[in-house]
């Protein structure tokens, strides 16, 4: 997770670096251009960072059916489903935070800035495929957290 | 079996065709699949409704740039500035004379009676850019003195010489030379009138106006040019 200082350092970066390629710039869309590459310098310096490079930052793919649903805890404080609750969006934040780099990459494409898969696929240069694993993946995750807080996601 | 590997894809349209049918037939008999999707969609608006974080400075990238270069240009840019004010103003300034000049050597003792007054005009251009009239008005100051030379008159007689007289010192030069008085011979050669006229004669055109110009326009040029250096940088 980069902190706010280096996100911002990563948006500088990656406009000076759109700024430069403009010309480069030949896909439908310059909003997916754009988070291609921002997303891509996020992902870079996070690699930089980390003190063992050679382990992925998202671990191997496992099967997806594999990956657990945890069952709802015991009967505690509920979580509401209102989106305006502001503990369950701390919670939220959190379990992101928790979250493997290209995983919560490619969730806040998705939720967050509304991409289609395929975009998503573009912007961060991997399969549709992968793509797919990484979002339910992400989002089962971020569930779990929730939902072992006594959240019901009742929410229609 | 539960397709729960296909419910986010599922929830987010991103299914093909017939995968699609499949799952929905499948929500359709199963109440665990239809909560698990319900999850899924109530987390995703959840993620929807995070706050953006508020940048805390401008993402507007700044280039580094040598503070030489932007001191400079903005130099260029006043000094530019200022020699086409300096060209506008004395160029108006030194076509008054050539107009007062056509009435010929009589009208210089009028134009020299207002000595506060040219001596003003050659201050105001700073450079002190001589005109006819000026030099009548040296001529004027130097008469009191007597037929005795003195440096200013000297200088005064040279300046008549060609291609000198841009070079003429301001008219309080001269009257502070006139102090220092020391005897110079040549200066009597002339009269008053006479140096005038022969100063009109060969300065038909002050030529600082356009060294103004120039400057200016090489000003600007150099402002313009450091000022794409900045935006390329
Ligand atoms: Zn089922």
């Amino acid at each position: 997770m980069l902190g706010q200082d280096d996100a911002e350092d990563v948006v500088q970066d990656a406009l000076l670096s759109a700024w430069r390629s403009m010309a480069s710039f030949e896909g439908t869309s310059f909003r997916a251009w754009i988070f291609r590459i921002v997303t891509n310098r996020a992902l870079d310096r996070l690699r930089a960072r980390r003190r063992r490079p050679e382990l992925p930052l998202d671990p191997p793919a496992e099967d997806d059916d594999a990956v657990g649903w945890a069952e709802p805890a015991a009967p505690g404080p509920e979580l509401a489903d209102l989106a305006a609750d502001r503990e369950a969006l701390r919670v939220v934040e959190d379990a992101l935070a928790a979250l493997p780099a290209e995983q919560r990459a490619v969730l806040l494409l998705r939720d967050v800035e509304g991409f289609a898969y395929e975009e998503i696929a573009t912007i961060t240069s991997t399969e549709i495929g992968t793509v797919k694993s990484r979002i339910h993946r992400g989002r089962l995750a971020v569930r779990n957290i929730l939902v072992s807080r006594g959240w019901k996601g009742s929410g229609g | 079996m539960h397709p729960f590997g296909d419910l986010s894809a599922y929830l987010d349209g991103a299914l093909s065709p017939e995968a699609r049918t499949s799952v929905q037939a499948h929500l359709d008999t199963c109440a665990l699949c239809r909560t698990r999707l319900a999850e899924l969609r109530g987390t995703a608006r959840l993620i929807a409704a995070l706050p953006m974080p508020v940048p805390s400075r401008s993402l507007v990238p700044r280039v580094s740039v040598p503070v030489w270069m932007t001191a400079l240009r903005t130099f260029s840019t006043v000094a530019s500035a200022a020699a086409i004010f300096l060209f506008v103003v004395s160029a108006v300034t030194s076509s008054l004379p050539r107009l007062t000049s056509t009435a010929g050597a009589p009208a210089a003792a009028p134009a020299a009676s207002a000595p506060n007054a040219a001596l003003d005009q050659t201050k105001g251009r700073g450079a002190a850019t001589p005109t006819p009239q000026s030099s009548d008005e040296r001529g004027k100051l130097l008469v009191p003195s007597g037929a005795s030379a003195s440096p200013g008159a000297a200088f005064s007689a040279a300046s008549t010489s060609p291609g000198l007289t841009e070079n003429a010192p301001s008219a309080s030069d001269a009257v502070r030379r006139l102090d220092v008085g020391s005897p110079s011979p040549d200066t009597s050669a002339f009269s008053v009138a006479e140096r005038t006229s022969i100063a009109r004669e060969q300065a038909p055109f002050n030529p600082f106006p356009w060294l103004w110009l120039v400057l200016g326009v090489a000003f600007a040029a150099l402002s313009f040019i450091l000022g794409r250096r900045l935006r390329s940088a």
